[in-house]
């Protein structure tokens, strides 16, 4: 019976770890059209966007914001995920006076860089690893 | 080809006039995407400089002025960002289909895919021509 009761708990952990707030899987789905976009895409010569590159940003999103509802209980707000300068992707977001760039370039080996802002005194910058979660990212821009 | 203009130093009071791609807006305004370097000039980002430029001319100078937006951008504003230089370099060559003749031309080099260096410009722009406006 207990050893029952601990696989359903174990069931209802994975289940709940792979959810992910339709809000959120909306504005993923929704930048899929920018996979789309041909060479030269806003006329002045920019390169087409690889689906490697927004896969590794959708899935540095999903697992962040996952880690960031199992912390807080809340879903994080959808960013905005929009298209970067030479073939990187931005995710976007901005929360009562406060805004967070988070640029994943197109280049795996180069790194992946943030910055946040609120007062001229409340910055935070640097660089992630975008194979980790990155919760405590979304807990400033909601302090 | 001998350029009929040498470059100038433009002052930090100047005027900068930059075309935003409807790609690259949303809700009408300019996503941090906007700003970044051309590949296929001189690795700088390319904008137009008041003295020899209007905005409309900046317009009319994209492959399909209707897609585009316009937005101007301060000198001094600019400068005061990290990394980024700002510097006169007309354009004069007549032979090429079309010909590209601007004197106007302007590029803004230095680093664009940090996301302070484009938030930072997201705060110091302003929105002249908005891409819905008559071509």
């Amino acid at each position: 019976m207990m050893a029952q009761t601990a696989r359903l708990e174990r069931q209802i952990h994975k289940q709940t770890a792979q959810r992910i707030s339709a809000k959120i899987e909306a504005a993923i789905q929704s930048s899929r059209k920018m996979l789309e976009w041909a060479d030269d895409w806003d006329e002045e010569g920019s390169k087409k966007f690889e689906a490697a590159t927004w896969k590794r940003a959708v899935q540095w999103l999903r697992a962040t914001a996952r880690a960031f509802h199992r912390l807080q209980g809340v879903w994080i707000e959808p960013p905005r995920i929009l298209p970067g300068p030479e073939g990187s992707i931005d995710i976007h977001w901005k929360h009562a006076g406060r805004e967070l760039l988070v640029n994943f370039p197109e280049n795996a080996a180069e790194p992946v860089e943030y910055y946040g802002r609120g007062s001229a005194s409340d910055v935070i910058k640097g660089k992630l690893d975008s194979a980790q979660a990155s919760a405590w990212v979304l807990v400033w821009l909601k302090k | 080809m001998k350029l009929p203009w040498q470059p100038e130093l433009i002052p930090d009071a100047a005027w900068l006039y930059l075309r935003v791609h409807k790609n690259q807006l949303e809700h009408g305004e300019p996503i941090p995407g906007a700003f970044r370097n051309r590949p296929q000039s001189t690795d700088g980002m390319s904008t137009d400089w008041e003295k020899y430029a209007t905005p409309e001319a900046c317009r009319k100078r994209a492959r399909t002025p209707a897609d585009n937006a316009v937005i101007e951008l301060t000198v001094g504003d600019v400068r005061a960002i990290p990394w980024q230089v700002v510097e006169h370099t007309p354009m004069y060559q007549p032979d090429e289909n079309p010909p590209n003749i601007n004197r106007a031309h302007t590029d803004v080099f230095g680093e664009k895919r940090n996301p302070e260096i484009r938030l930072r410009y997201l705060q110091i722009y302003r929105m002249v021509i908005r891409v819905e406006d008559p071509a």
